[in-house]
């Protein structure tokens, strides 16, 4: 499973449907468990993993948060910001503050940053268009290319070349348009004659996975899995189909993942004790059959082995890449005895790996080390939302459940703790936490690229609360930056050392915060700028 | 009273005629009592014997007047219904007095001085005519000390003057709180600049309407010189609801830059309410703060220097920016601190605002009591020293030091309660001093040594409502319209001495060189007292009086 905490960066909202994507699929809610909320350092679960079957089948499915630990693809200079209302893109030099208003179309509202250069694509509520904006020496100019309409959605390939277009029912901000096609997607060639090509894809693409450095894209469907070369997109047609096995009754429940480099996308179906290994070049499926029924699926980010979390079995098994293909028996399982789990988040670049589970209210979470098989548990103070490994693969950030109720009301500081909203740091090596609550809910987060800093808004309008505490991920340190105004988008721009924070403001305002001094700069009223008159 | 001089010389009495009308005139009799003022009253009793014709309603009207205001070393009074101003050298002793009757035009509606108080300004709003009375158009005299008028014919109605710091550009608007009622129709959005340095042609004054989105100005604001683009500027900025309008004084042929305050005009209304222009450096651009009513925010707009001429012909495009104060921006003024350009904010609470322009961050500190007002103090050297903070109606005053502002732990501000609320504020010329002046039911006055915050509140046993410091500000005179006394105050021992007068003051101002303190009286025809303000002393005092007939009849007392 991809876990991670999704970027707010310059999505190019200013209403309210902006900004709150992927959060409180679970917060606060628990199942019923009679699970002693306390647990034991050093081994001890707070639910006993070794118990009978009857016991096992009472836990619930794993609450997978689609959060999204990402490093920000921005500019390294310029941050972009869209006013729907005015039908501008505020393009906003992060050195100087110098702000351009750049008309851009009607009404754009979808905004995606383009990585490695001074550019955005936006898409727009009215036009089925796409535009791109590129910005030279301070000025920017814009372009524009058709796509399907009703598009919503705007995934970049990582090397910054093409990007995907489609329509995500989730997305649809507006109940009473038309909607976008169920089945379409356009690619965009944005570099080298920048054109677009539609293609036809299965029955309602839920996802879009990037390989091989964004040369190939991957459309999770309905009806199954496409590989798209990008290079080789040029002209309209059908992206060919994968078998990844039948679909389940409710599709969402399944999870694709996809290699690095793309050789191989890997399959997990509920109630299914297996995974479906595709060789994509070989358009073949392996089944490899495992013990029980996987809660998790994931893969190395070198593409040498996928991971399984066997929750039922407190096991992890490792299938080993490419090999699994051709022998499904090759395949290693850890057993980790007296811990449960049922989610995993592998560290990049590492050999550990985090496992926890949010089926039950579990305060603790387990490291393990796939080469040695020595594994660690972690004691938090608080159940786990969701789990991310910063850069680096040093630092896990745990986003914790928040239970019901007043703190200032609890009994003792343990339950205090629980009510009260928080995040904690996790380093992989000594397994040293630091807990840090916080007043509200702790998200969206925002990882600078080298993993040295986290930054994560914190916004509650009826208590008052607006503010950007800053993480340094190496000292542990962790200090509140108060802003203006209520934040909605968090970033990065790498060239000039800063996060910046996109803040609600009827004139538009902007924090710039340096990553190491914490100072910060605000723009506010940019918007005005576009009305100015002479 | 040393003496006191009639001044009425009425001129040739044949033509006085209807006289008796003057029987308003007969509250001159209140001059019988002043003593020699017997002899004179006596002959405009003796005209009504001799009969009056019925069409001279020139002696009718009663004088009504604009003033007194002091320039270039003299006091003038604007005669609105005969469209004279009398200009008069005060003087001591028992000497002639020096007084000029300037003619100008019809309807004065606005006076004002330039900044060194070296000219007179006078709004006329002329006639549409009328049987007998030939048309006169509007129009803006300029009357020098030695009575030199030079009229600049501005054809419309104006009801504001701006007057620029050198003295020589005037700007000419619509107040929007005063409606003119001059002519039949006029436009509202209409301006002109005046260059008093140029004799009047058919380029100065030079009208234009400025683009206004149908709203008038309030306030017309000029900034000192700023440097762009290589350039030296000196714009005048027009107030009006939701918008800020930058006007090119020196390039006329460039277009106004309109800035709006809001981006929904339709659903709020933002009254800009102060503007200030900082550049403390002419190579950094220049900034424009505003502080509006129906905003929390402080917009400081840069004029930013770009490299190829706007379509409006400006080497520079506008910049925004808002600093966040949470309440709506009292006051506004720019400072130097250790760390660089600030501005400081009052907004009605107890908090300061110290905003680094740089950053925009925004750093509050706490007060003991809400303020509105920030009085900068400045060093021998024009440079602010400190502040004093303050919100009318408040016992409490501020005085914030500008050295370590910025820092939590060397910042110095202090409070100090007085017994009586205050109504304002003003350092005086010697830089060590303020004077407090209290909204209590005697508006009382207190002096505030600045060096040690020390508080000397002086009792008032009638309600003050004058006050004018002498130029070195040593001394302070105040007065009370319900009484018939001027207090001289040395600022300095903070010891009052009262000076009588013979009539209830109504007016008080200073005029320069020799410095001799004008009081005016409630008088038909004029009454004025001159006190050595140097040496104030009843015995050297002289009174003059009905200085508004002078001449009347050699002028047939034409009501123009």
């Amino acid at each position: 499973m991809r876990s991670s905490i999704r970027l707010f960066f310059v999505l190019g909202c200013w209403g309210p449907a902006c900004g709150a994507e992927g959060e409180d699929t679970g917060g606060g809610g628990y199942p019923d468990a009679d699970a002693d909320a306390d647990g034991d350092y050093g081994g001890d679960s707070d639910i006993d993993a070794d118990s009978d079957a009857d016991a096992d089948a009472d836990i619930p499915p794993e609450v997978e948060v689609e959060a999204d630990f990402r490093t920000p693809q921005a500019g390294r200079r310029y941050v972009y910001v869209a006013d729907t209302s005015r039908d501008t893109v505020a393009v906003i030099d992060s050195r100087s503050l110098a702000i351009e208003i750049v008309e851009v179309g009607d009404a754009p509202f979808v905004l995606a940053s383009i990585p490695g250069r001074e550019a955005a694509l936006v898409l727009y509520e009215t036009m089925a268009q796409v535009g791109i904006l590129e910005t030279v020496n301070g000025e920017t100019t814009i372009s524009r290319l058709d796509v399907q309409p009703g598009a919503n959605r705007i995934e970049v390939a990582p090397d910054g070349r093409h990007a995907v277009v489609l329509f995500d029912p989730a997305r649809a901000v507006d109940p009473g348009a038309s909607e976008g096609s169920y089945q379409d997607v356009t690619i965009i060639r944005v570099t080298d004659d920048p054109a677009s090509i539609r293609l036809t894809v299965g029955f309602h693409p839920t996802d879009v996975l990037f390989a091989d450095g964004g040369e190939q894209a991957f459309i999770v469907t309905e009806d199954g899995l496409h590989r798209i070369v990008l290079d080789e997109v040029s002209e309209p047609g059908v992206a060919p189909t994968l078998d990844i096995g039948p679909a389940p009754d409710d599709p969402s429940t399944r999870e694709v993942v996809v290699a690095p480099g793309g050789e191989f996308a890997l399959v997990r179906q509920p109630d299914l004790a297996a995974v479906s290994v595709v060789d994509v070049s070989a358009r073949r499926r392996t089944e490899v059959a495992l013990s029980s029924v996987p809660t998790d699926l994931d893969v190395s980010d070198d593409g040498s082995v996928a991971i399984a979390v066997l929750r039922d079995e407190s096991t992890v098994a490792i299938l080993p890449l490419p090999d699994v293909a051709d022998d499904p028996e090759s395949i290693r399982v850890i057993p980790i005895e007296g811990e449960l789990f049922g989610q995993a988040v592998h560290a990049a670049g590492s050999s550990r790996l985090v496992l926890f589970t949010t089926a039950v209210p579990q305060e603790s979470l387990v490291v393990l080390d796939l080469d040695s098989e020595d594994y660690y548990p972690v004691r938090l103070r608080k159940t786990v939302r969701t789990v991310g490994i910063a850069p680096g693969g040093l630092t896990a950030i745990v986003i914790h459940d928040k239970l019901p109720g007043d703190p200032r009301t609890a009994a003792d500081l343990d339950e205090r703790i629980d009510r009260e909203y928080g995040y904690s740091l996790v380093d992989l090596d000594s397994l040293f936490v630091r807990l840090q609550t916080t007043p509200t809910n702790p998200e969206p987060f925002f990882l600078w690229e080298d993993g040295s800093h986290a930054f994560l808004a914190l916004r509650d309008d009826f208590a008052g609360v607006r503010a950007v505490e800053a993480v340094d991920l190496g000292a542990f340190q962790v200090n509140t930056v108060h802003l203006p105004s209520p934040p909605f988008a968090l970033g990065g721009v790498a060239d000039t050392n800063q996060a910046f924070v996109a803040q609600e403001h009827k004139s538009g305002r902007i924090t710039f915060i340096d990553i190491d001094s914490l100072a910060t700069q605000t723009v506010t009223g940019f918007e005005l700028g576009a009305e100015v008159m002479e | 009273m040393s003496s006191r001089t009639f001044i009425g010389r009425l001129g040739r009495l044949g033509q006085i005629g209807k006289l008796g009308k003057l029987g308003k005139l007969g509250k001159l009799g209140k001059l019988g009592k002043l003593g020699k003022l017997g002899a004179l009253a006596t002959i405009p009793t003796a005209v009504l014997l001799a009969g009056c014709p019925d069409d001279a309603p020139q002696f009718e009207e009663p004088f009504e007047t604009i003033g007194p205001v002091a320039f270039g070393g003299r006091v003038a009074f604007v005669d609105q219904r005969r469209a004279e101003v009398h200009l008069i050298t005060p003087e001591l002793g028992s000497g002639p007095i020096d007084h000029d009757i300037v003619e100008i035009g019809r309807d004065p509606q606005v006076v004002a001085t330039d900044l060194d108080a070296g000219r007179l300004l006078v709004l006329t709003h002329g006639s549409a005519g009328a049987p007998g009375v030939t048309e006169e158009e509007e129009a803006i005299w300029a009357i020098e000390p030695n009575g030199e008028a030079t009229r600049y014919e501005v054809r419309s109605p104006f009801t504001a003057i701006g007057v620029h710091p050198d003295g020589d550009r005037l700007f000419l608007y619509f107040d929007q709180t005063v409606l003119s009622r001059s002519e039949l129709v006029y436009n509202p959005h209409e301006v002109a600049t005046v260059d008093l340095s140029e004799p009047p042609s058919g380029s100065n004054p030079a009208l234009k309407t400025v683009r206004s989105f149908e709203l008038v100005p309030t306030r017309a604001i000029f900034s000192p010189p700023l440097q762009i683009a290589g350039e030296t500027i000196d714009f005048v900025a027009v107030l009006a609801s939701d918008f800020v309008t930058l006007v090119d004084l020196d390039h006329p042929d460039r277009r106004e830059v309109s800035i709006p305050l809001t981006l929904d005009p339709a659903l709020e209304a933002v009254q800009p309410l102060e503007v200030v222009f900082s550049q403390p450096n002419p190579a950094i651009d220049p900034v424009v703060y505003v502080s509006a009513q129906g905003s929390t925010d402080v917009f400081a707009f840069t004029l930013r220097e770009i490299e190829e001429v706007s379509e409006g012909g400006h080497f520079f495009s506008v910049a925004p920016n808002l600093y966040a104060v949470g309440a709506m921006p009292t006051d506004l003024q720019p400072a130097t601190l250790a760390t660089g350009e600030a501005l400081l904010v009052a907004t009605g609470t107890a908090t300061l605002w110290v905003i680094d322009t740089t950053t925009s961050e925004a750093t509050p500190i706490s007060l003991e009591a809400p303020v509105r007002d920030i009085v900068p103090v400045r060093a021998s050297d024009g440079t602010i020293s400190q502040a004093i903070l303050f919100a009318a109606g408040g016992n409490v005053v501020h005085f914030v030091q500008l050295e370590g502002l910025e820092d939590s732990v060397l910042r110095e501000v202090d409070a100090v309660a007085l017994a009586a609320p205050v109504g304002g504020v003003s350092p005086l010329p010697d830089g060590t001093t303020a004077a407090v002046f209290h909204a209590d039911a005697n508006r009382s006055v207190s002096i505030l040594r600045l060096a040690d915050h020390s508080v000397s509140a002086l009792t008032a046993t009638a309600p003050l409502d004058r006050t004018v410091f002498s130029a070195d500000g040593a001394r302070a005179f105040v007065a009370s319209s319900f009484d018939a006394r001027l207090s001289v105050i040395d600022v300095a021992t903070r010891h009052p001495e009262d000076l009588r007068l013979d009539e209830v003051p109504t007016g008080l101002v200073l005029v320069p060189g020799p410095e001799i303190l004008v009081v005016t009286h409630e008088a038909e025809a004029g009454l004025v007292t001159f006190v050595d303000a140097t040496q104030p002393s009843r015995s050297t005092a002289r009174m003059l009086e009905g200085f508004l007939l002078e001449g009347l009849l050699d002028r047939n007392g034409e009501i123009r």
